[in-house]
């Protein structure tokens, strides 16, 4: 094996599932267009229940590192494999829908449909995946699991039953991205910079509420920062220039 | 179901530029309908100008000139039809009644049409109406006038007026016929047909204001008093035309043959609904030409449309990101933008016929007694029914164009957007 | 209404009064191969139609039949113009049935009841031919329409001009090639 696993700063948790929740195996992909851009990852791995911080700077990588990981591109070579699965494999369709059954993601800032209730918001996945429908379902009723949710992640009860996502503050707004995420219990949490817009108090508070919802679920919580300041709370910090090769121009 | 749901709680956020648009459709659809509309009232008002008539007779002529002057009262005979052929035409057979007309003179541009009591009759128009005096009654002495409604309105007569008859057809006649004054004996309620703009007066009235006249002036060795001429014979010489009416349909064709085939004068006899209808066909085109109008509006508001939903579209771009990440396929968030589209103009479509209706029952009345046409209320027919989908399916192909812009863009901007 | 359209027929006087477009019957009108008319009167539950078609449209040839083929073409196509309701179908609802049939062959210049003494085998003339026909329905208010076969028992015929008078009004359309049918809602 050719793994370049960077030692991490913490001890690892005990719960932590020996069997990778994701790992990338000779990985390369290319955007097409005018300005080339490819990425070559020989090999990464994502165990169950691990949390991890992917750090780079902006423009290396992470975006397309992401969209591989979320199956939004498929690889021009090698194999990603999901909980087992190699989504390259799997048709569009299929593909979108193996992405909601097992991610829950959170983007850096604008996360909701601004004309939807958080509750409206929260439930999205769910409408496109049966499989986290039914495990909600087990609950209790949709919109009592979501607001349970939505009250564990520290929102006020008020704001649920009132709000639209739109009049939510960026603290706010990223909690109810957080729920959604969470919902049905998704096997792989991505996250990419949700914290960049809060302040230092706001980022620790928020990153505690989502790893409580995160353990209670044995999800995996993969983050991309370019922050080095957020690695403790992470069982695993790994730089993406470590794990990967960032070519600009026409490929070779 | 779930997509039609989103597409309308988006919709829903941007309500002001939605409304609009909705708006322009629906405007644009009650400009198509409403044109499709005044079209076929247009084209039943024209049918209807005259009804009840088998043949139209006059001098040999085309059937289109032929109409214009006797029914409409536009263009001038070529030749006149002699009495002795309309008494000829009058006793064959197959033939009910008929009506002579004798025009040439007017009145303050009206036209003057010389005929008999039978014509007040005889003449049906919209769906076999028969004409009603608003005031008055047919005329009874000499120098009575009967005058249609736009003759009274714009001249301002009442029953008893005096009017003069001028000779020919001129709104300024050299020559006027002062020494025999018209009294208006009656008025006609509005038909909507040439006749509201018609004085009628009875054939020997014709005769008589001519009796001493030669070659189209006063022969001033020769003048006849309006007293003198009542002692006159005023049986005419010779009519313009004449409308007849036969016992049975069956004989039109051949009593029409017959007519034109009458050897002792060169006549034509015409079907009036026949010749309407070729008249429709030349003036058709003014009405292809507003639908190819009213169909260019619908095009501009659903261009008006796509505009609206491609300027939302950068701002749309997260949401299609989100969705993206939360399981939409790309074919999902390309039926929502084109729900969308077909949303607004299934909304348009919708208020826009809803809104025509509504407005055609409260204009009809006005537009009756104002221009005399009559415009249907009757539910759409299978063409404007085909016409409202074919409006909605192009809404929804038209919302496709954004839609597949957003796709490139939701694909290219992968689960990265940050605007 | 009588405002405007007078307006808008005015300029077309001035168009259609001075070339007289002749619409003339029959024997004075333009002999025009390819068209045909068809004159269609209705009165309570009888229907008269008659038929006028160039030779050239019915049997593709207008001098008198002169070998036995022609002969058998002439005589064909009469057999088919007699049976009416088999080129002019009517809709079954109006149960129709044909009362009497009469079809000739002519020239143009012929009046009705003259006799043909004229005419010259192998002359080139322009020959018609004509149909009557009576028709009795017994729910005439159910001929709505009318679909012929013409177009396709004839292969030269490409247009029929037809007219209708019926005691709801008169009016005039056109059958051809493309569209064999015959809307008469609006005068039944």
């Amino acid at each position: 094996m050719n793994e370049l696993a960077v030692a991490s700063p913490l001890t690892h948790r005990k719960g932590i599932d020996p069997l990778d929740a994701v790992s990338f195996a000779n990985v390369s992909y290319s955007w097409p267009g005018r300005s080339p851009f490819t990425l070559t990852i020989p090999g990464f791995h994502l165990s169950g229940g691990e949390k991890l911080l992917l750090l780079g700077p902006s423009g290396s990588g992470k975006s397309t590192f992401l969209s591989l990981l979320a199956g939004i591109v498929v690889p021009d070579q090698g194999r990603i494999a999901v909980d087992e699965t190699d989504m390259a494999e799997l048709s569009g369709a299929a593909r979108d829908r193996f992405r909601v059954d097992h991610f829950g993601i959170i983007f850096q800032m604008f996360n909701l449909l601004p004309y939807g209730s958080l509750i409206d918001n929260v439930l999205l996945p769910l409408r496109f995946s049966r499989g986290r429908r039914e495990k909600v379902l087990r609950e209790g009723p949709l919109e009592d699991v979501a607001k349970r949710l939505l009250l564990s992640l520290g929102l006020d009860e008020t704001v649920i039953a009132t709000s639209r996502a739109a009049s939510l503050s960026v603290g706010q707004q990223q909690r109810v991205a957080a729920a959604r995420a969470l919902i049905g219990a998704p096997k792989i949490i991505v996250a990419d910079e949700p914290t960049s817009a809060l302040d230092r108090n706001t980022e620790g508070a928020f990153l505690k509420l989502l790893f409580a919802q995160s353990e209670g679920a044995d999800a995996s919580v993969i983050m991309v920062s370019h922050d080095e300041g957020l690695a403790r709370h992470f069982d695993r910090v790994v730089r993406l220039q470590d794990i990967a090769v960032s070519t600009r121009g026409a490929a070779p | 179901m779930m997509i039609v749901r989103l597409a309308f709680q988006s919709l829903l956020n941007r309500w002001v530029t939605a409304l609009l648009t909705v708006l322009a459709i629906a405007v644009s659809v009650m400009l198509l309908l409403g044109v499709e509309k005044v079209r076929t009232g247009a084209r039943e008002s024209f049918a209807d100008t005259i009804s009840g008539t088998d043949l139209i007779v006059g001098a040999r002529s085309g059937s289109l000139n032929l109409l214009l002057y006797s029914v409409f009262r536009i263009g001038n005979a070529t030749n006149n039809v002699t009495w002795k052929s309309y008494q000829d035409i009058a006793k064959m057979p197959e033939v009910a009644w008929i009506v002579p007309l004798s025009l040439g003179d007017s009145h303050h541009g009206f036209r003057v049409l010389g005929t008999n009591q039978d014509y007040f009759t005889h003449y049906k128009f919209r769906h076999g109406q028969t004409m009603t005096f608003a005031s008055g009654g047919p005329f009874k002495d000499l120098f009575d006038a009967v005058i249609g409604s736009d003759v009274a309105e714009q001249l301002g007569y009442k029953v008893g007026d005096k009017i003069i008859v001028a000779h020919g057809v001129g709104s300024i006649s050299f020559y006027k016929h002062e020494d025999k004054p018209f009294r208006v004996s009656g008025i006609l309620a509005k038909t909507g047909t040439p006749i509201d703009r018609t004085v009628h007066v009875s054939l020997e009235a014709i005769e008589a204001i001519h009796i001493d006249w030669r070659n189209g002036v006063p022969n001033p060795d020769q003048s006849v008093s309006a007293d003198e001429v009542r002692k006159m014979d005023l049986t005419p010489r010779a009519i313009t035309a004449a409308m007849v009416g036969l016992k049975s349909k069956l004989s039109t064709f051949r009593v029409q043959r017959r007519i034109n085939d009458y050897p002792e004068e060169p006549l034509s006899a015409i079907m009036p609904g026949v010749a309407l209808q070729e008249l429709w066909g030349l003036i058709g085109t003014a009405e292809t030409a507003l639908s190819v109008v009213s169909a260019m509006v619908v095009a501009t508001a659903l261009l008006g449309m796509v505009t609206m939903i491609l300027t939302t579209l950068n701002e749309r771009r997260r949401e299609m990101a989100i969705l993206r990440s939360v399981g939409a396929t790309p074919a999902t968030v390309l039926g929502l933008l084109a729900a969308e589209g077909g949303l607004l103009t299934l909304a348009g479509v919708v208020f826009g016929t809803v809104g025509l209706y509504a407005g055609l029952y409260l204009a009809r009345p006005f537009i009756d007694h104002t221009y005399g046409l009559s415009l249907p209320i009757d539910p759409p027919r299978a063409e404007e029914w085909l016409k409202l989908g074919a409006i909605v399916i192009a809404g929804f192909l038209a919302g496709l164009l954004p839609a597949v812009r957003a796709y490139r863009l939701s694909l290219a901007d992968g689960m990265m957007v940050r605007i | 209404m009588a405002k405007a359209t007078i307006s808008a027929l005015a300029s077309l006087a001035i168009l259609v009064a001075l070339p007289v477009l002749a619409e003339e019957h029959r024997q004075l009108g333009p002999h025009v191969h390819g068209q045909g008319t068809l004159d269609i009167a209705v009165e309570g539950n009888k229907i008269e139609m008659e038929l006028v078609a160039p030779g050239m449209d019915i049997v593709g040839f207008e001098h008198v039949a002169t070998n036995d083929a022609q002969k058998a073409a002439v005589e064909n196509a009469k057999a088919k113009l007699a049976d009416v309701l088999n080129v002019f179908k009517l809709p079954a609802a109006a149960n129709c049935k044909t009362e009497t049939a009469n079809v000739e062959s002519r020239k143009e210049t012929h009046q009705p009841g003259e006799k043909d003494d004229d005419d010259k085998p192998g002359e080139p003339e322009h020959s018609e031919f004509h149909a009557t026909y009576t028709i009795t329905c017994e729910s005439p208010e159910n001929v709505t329409g009318m679909e012929t076969a013409y177009f396709t028992d004839f292969s030269g015929g490409q247009l029929l001009n037809v007219n209708v008078t019926t005691s709801k009004g008169q009016t005039q359309a056109q059958m051809t090639r493309e569209k064999p049918t015959l809307d008469l809602t609006g005068v039944m």
